[in-house]
């Protein structure tokens, strides 16, 4: 066999292995590989169960029953992976869109991180805020709400862009409604969680709650959680803090997630705690 | 934790039951999740003897002899109605058929505690039916299709489950008292059910004229065996069609399933399944014949079979165990509320449920009038799918709708219910009462599935009032 034919069976059955048996047209739609329906045809083959490995499959977004190539991942597992991995590191990298910090009318505030590198790298940078900005904070909002919520990216600019809109409206209308004023919203630009605490001695909050960006994993780029403290303030220990997290399209419902934190935040004002020394 | 007791009260056409059970409740989800609250512990703390249903003639069950009965079990396991929290009554059979037949289950669920509920149906006992067996436990713990065929005194209850989900239900007319005969042999009743088969075949049987004979009756269960096994032909055969209950809803769904993996007998006949009861005359009827029959049948040879936790106590323990469900978090109530009983489900179409997410309540209110007005029902809850992914700007164009179709159809002071399959019950609560403005008691649940027909029963809040306990069911009398 000559040497080009060879190529073209090869050819021909990657080709097969990644879309089917028919070859795509050359103008044919590229397939999405981060997309739910490619994911959905990773597949073992042969199985003794498909009821079972399928229930199961249904439970979790983690990679199961995805069959193997020898010792290592199949192509379209690697492929799959390496565009979950790219979305990750999109969530991270990109900026919160301006358009929907705009409709909520929120204005924006950035820690002492000058930019997405320090952001990564200095921990401590984020933290923290400039006098100006606090100056700018302290003009801005109202002062000593009962309850001051706040918007950050975190580590997932993709998770603000995803789920804010929906998740914020939802926490101030239910506090409004149960005759709780919350302070002034905000964007804090290269924020880390316990920026809040900075934020809740600036404007005397009794009740702190940021919605944050999470670290995004392979299965979820854009997770948020919310993070509540009573009377937070700079140096508390982490254990003082109440977190809600995985609010996401996959996760909990950014509206649900919201009408909870609204029903957990008047639980906190209550029992004046949060954290470990608050029992739901 | 949390734990209720619950009760669970079978009538049958030949036999009656009673199961306590403890349920604990939990929450699942880790602290850092919205709660999730789960049925995680369920225990049998007292099984009573089994009873011969009393009956005052062929129309009437013995309504004080049940309840005393009931009483005197009570009393056995050392419970009091006010300790019991939940539970069910269920009647099924040819005691459904009794003229008294409703009176008597609904005096007996306000005897028997504050939230025991009150149901009937033949497609709902097979539901509970398959529950108590245990074969839908096993399904899911060993990710199989398993059907479970609960062979009473008058009907069979088939319910098809697939790793725990319940993909199909039907009964019929098939069971052990069909025909009774006496000591000489001298048949004694003849369902006229069992003759619609035996038309089938070119006979007939009376009353009082032929005398039984083990072959006679094999005869006859053979071609039960029959209509049995024709429930799982593609499509359904005409003798299973033939004896099919009225009330049941169709043979249908049982074409769809996956391969069936496996299938247990449950109810009396079941039990003298399993324990290869040989004297065919011992009960004076035709359950041990059947048995005998089911056992040379395909339903044995062709799959197979699981022996179930539960035989002839399936149904009870079904509807002691199995009946209360769990909602998601709920909204806004006052605790006087609770229990709130019967109430009939309108499911919204999903059309009308489309239309309402972008503003547009038309429909549904069409459809909840039209339903008030077909059923004479003055209270209903709502129920709808909902959306995975819902906006907040939908959420209050729902919750509007809502809203406004509760103002024009409850009277001032009757709560407003509403059921989600999806899980979005605390802010569609939340957003209903800020559109509401009035502070009418709002009841919001989801994670529950039902369907049109259905009733509902919802208990005193569990678990520090984070979740309620709810019974799905059916009310189906003749």
């Amino acid at each position: 066999m000559k040497e080009r034919e060879l190529i073209d069976i090869i050819a021909r059955k990657v080709m097969a292995a990644l879309y089917g048996e028919q070859e795509p047209r050359k103008d044919a739609p590229l397939t999405d590989i981060s997309s739910a329906a490619y994911k959905a045809n990773i597949k073992l083959d042969q199985v003794e169960n498909p009821l079972a490995l399928d229930a199961m499959r249904t439970k979790t977004p983690a990679r199961i029953g995805i069959g193997k190539a020898g010792p290592r991942l199949g192509t379209k597992t690697l492929l799959a992976l390496r565009a979950d991995h790219a979305s990750a590191k999109d969530a991270v990298l990109k900026s919160v869109d301006e358009n929907i910090l705009k409709e909520l009318e929120l204005f924006s505030v950035q820690s002492l991180c000058g930019d997405i590198d320090e952001h990564l790298t200095r921990p401590d940078l984020g933290r923290r805020l400039s006098e100006e900005t606090k100056l700018r904070l302290q003009e801005h909002c109202v002062y000593g709400p009962r309850v001051q919520i706040y918007v950050s990216d975190g580590l997932s600019s993709l998770a603000v862009d995803e789920n804010i809109s929906d998740l914020l409206p939802v926490m101030i209308d239910g506090l409004e409604a149960k005759g709780i004023k919350t302070g002034t919203p905000f964007f804090v630009k290269y924020g880390r969680v316990p920026t809040m605490d900075v934020i809740s001695e600036i404007l005397n909050a009794e009740v702190t709650c940021v919605l944050l960006g999470e670290r995004p994993g392979l299965a979820a780029a854009g997770s948020m959680s919310a993070y509540i403290a009573y009377r937070a303030a700079v140096g508390m220990p982490e254990s003082r803090r109440t977190v809600i997290s995985n609010i996401h399209t996959k996760g909990i419902q950014p509206v649900e997630a919201g009408a909870y934190a609204v029903d957990v935040i008047i639980k906190i004002l209550e029992a004046k705690a949060s954290g470990v020394d608050f029992k739901l | 934790m949390d734990s209720i007791l619950s009760v669970g009260i079978d009538i049958g056409t030949t036999t009656l039951s009673m199961v306590i059970s403890r349920l604990s409740f939990s929450n699942t989800a880790v602290s850092y999740m919205v709660p999730q609250v789960d049925i995680t512990e369920k225990e049998i703390l007292y099984k009573s003897r089994i009873y011969d249903t009393p009956s005052l003639d062929d129309t009437h069950l013995n309504g004080d002899e049940i309840k005393g009965i009931i009483e005197r079990e009570y009393r056995g396991a050392g419970v009091t109605p006010d300790m019991v929290d939940s539970g069910a009554v269920i009647i099924t059979g040819e005691s459904l058929l009794k003229e008294n037949a409703d009176t008597l289950v609904n005096q007996l669920s306000s005897l028997a505690g504050e939230f025991v509920v009150a149901t009937a149906g033949p497609d709902l006992e097979s539901m509970i039916a398959g529950k108590g067996s245990g074969a839908e436990a096993y399904s899911k713990t060993h990710s199989r299709t398993v059907v479970n065929l609960d062979i009473g005194g008058g009907t069979t209850n088939i319910a098809a489950f697939s790793c725990g989900e319940l993909m199909a239900q039907a009964c019929l007319d098939i069971g052990g008292r069909l025909l009774q005969y006496d000591e000489k042999g001298i048949i004694t009743y003849v369902s006229p059910r069992l003759n619609d088969l035996a038309q089938e075949f070119g006979f007939q049987i009376a009353v009082g004229e032929m005398t039984v004979t083990p072959q006679r009756l094999k005869k006859m269960t053979d071609i039960m065996a029959r209509a049995l096994e024709q429930v799982f032909w593609e499509p359904v055969g005409p003798l299973a069609e033939l004896v099919r209950t009225a009330s049941s809803k169709g043979l249908g769904d049982f074409k769809v399933l996956p391969r069936i993996q496996a299938l247990s007998f449950s109810g009396g006949v079941g039990d003298c399944y399993y324990r290869k009861e040989e004297n065919p005359y011992k009960y004076g009827d035709l359950g041990v014949s059947l048995a005998q029959s089911l056992r040379h049948s395909s339903l044995t040879s062709d799959y197979q079979l699981i022996e179930p936790v539960e035989t002839i106590r399936a149904t009870v323990v079904g509807a002691g165990v199995y009946a209360t469900a769990v909602s998601g978090s709920t909204i806004a109530y006052s605790q006087e509320l609770f229990p709130i009983k019967n109430i009939p489900v309108l499911l919204i179409s999903q059309a009308a449920e489309q239309d309402a997410f972008s503003g547009n309540h038309e429909k549904l209110l069409e459809e909840a009038a039209w339903f008030q007005i077909q059923t004479g029902a003055e209270t209903l809850i709502l129920c709808m799918k909902g959306k995975e992914r819902v906006s907040y700007e939908e959420l209050r164009l729902l919750a509007e709708g809502i809203a406004c179709g509760g103002e024009s159809l409850l009277k001032e002071g009757e709560p407003l219910l509403i059921l989600t399959e999806h899980d979005m019950a605390k802010s569609l609560g939340q957003a209903i009462g800020q559109a509401l403005g009035n502070g009418r008691d709002i009841v919001c649940i989801d994670n529950i599935k039902v369907s049109q027909g259905d009733y509902i029963d919802i208990g005193k809040p569990i678990m520090k009032g984070i979740a309620l306990p709810v019974v799905v069911k059916t009310l189906i009398f003749q």
